[in-house]
């Protein structure tokens, strides 16, 4: 078992010694760290978004709108964090660490502007919702 | 190679145009400084003005759209009443506002060793990425 040679070594080798490297190494530890300490980030925003899914069409219940639970916006929400680490992972897989970072960065503010923007989406529906309901 | 070693030991930029008044720049003799000249253009552009005033007007866009986000994120935030879902919902509402910032911050160093078009066009992404929806959507008053 021990004796097993690690696959990672003799890529990585190669890749540092020639003078014009061609193929990078996709997922080294460091990338995975990072990757991995972004991805409980991201996490938080999909916890939040279930928690809408939850919470949202009680709410709407006990005022006897049930009918008129938003799940199009309420299922956005739960995919947005989830696309946008997905594409920033894959954006930067050929990268070095830091632009990782920097992709999952960018990704986590775009991804609370359009949390953001998904409420604000909810605010004018219901609005709407509350209005042809008095009117 | 001669021409940079040359460089090193001349302190006088004759050709950065930002040292032209400095009086002794005149004094090296011409077949000297020639050389110099075109070393420093091939090796290392500086930065057009074309460039430097599309980073300004750029800048200055996204830092509207920092000021939009900061008006218009108080119309979709709710008061948390737990104390960690309150500083979860804060550092949220700081990386929104920050967005603007950070993508302006974060195309530069993403495309430092890439030609300058590609910087301008990940800059002109950024102003569809972060546009401060909540602010368009529901203006500033609450």
């Amino acid at each position: 078992m021990s004796d097993v040679v690690e696959p990672v070594e003799p890529v990585l080798e190669p890749a540092e010694t020639t003078p014009a490297p061609v193929v990078k190494p996709a997922l080294t530890p460091l990338s995975l760290v990072v990757a991995g300490l972004f991805g409980l980030v991201y996490a938080y925003f999909v916890y939040q978004a279930i928690g809408n899914l939850i919470e949202l069409p009680k709410s709407y219940s006990a005022i006897g709108l049930g009918d008129s639970v938003p799940w199009l916006l309420l299922v956005i929400g739960l995919l947005i964090p989830v696309i946008v680490y997905v594409l920033a992972f894959i954006i930067g897989l050929r990268r070095p660490v830091l632009d990782k970072a920097v992709i999952f960065i960018m990704g986590l503010t775009i991804t609370a502007g359009l949390g953001f923007t998904v409420v604000a989406i909810h605010r004018l529906t219901f609005e709407a919702l509350a209005a042809t309901l008095v009117g | 190679m001669r021409a940079d070693d040359d460089e090193a030991l001349t302190w006088d930029e004759v050709s950065d145009p930002t040292h032209a008044a400095t009086p002794v720049a005149k004094a090296p003799a011409p077949e000297r400084v020639e050389p110099v000249e075109t070393t420093t253009a091939s090796a290392k552009p500086a930065t057009s003005s074309f460039l430097l005033v599309s980073y300004g007007i750029l800048a200055g866009a996204f830092l509207l759209y920092a000021v939009g986000w900061f008006i218009g994120i108080r119309q979709v935030v709710f008061p948390e009443v737990d104390t960690l879902a309150r500083i979860l919902s804060t550092i949220a509402q700081v990386l929104a506002i920050a967005s603007p910032a950070i993508w302006f911050g974060g195309a530069f160093v993403l495309t430092r060793a890439a030609k300058p078009l590609y910087r301008l066009l990940l800059l002109l992404a950024g102003l569809v990425a972060t546009i401060p929806l909540p602010f368009i959507l529901l203006g500033a008053s609450s």
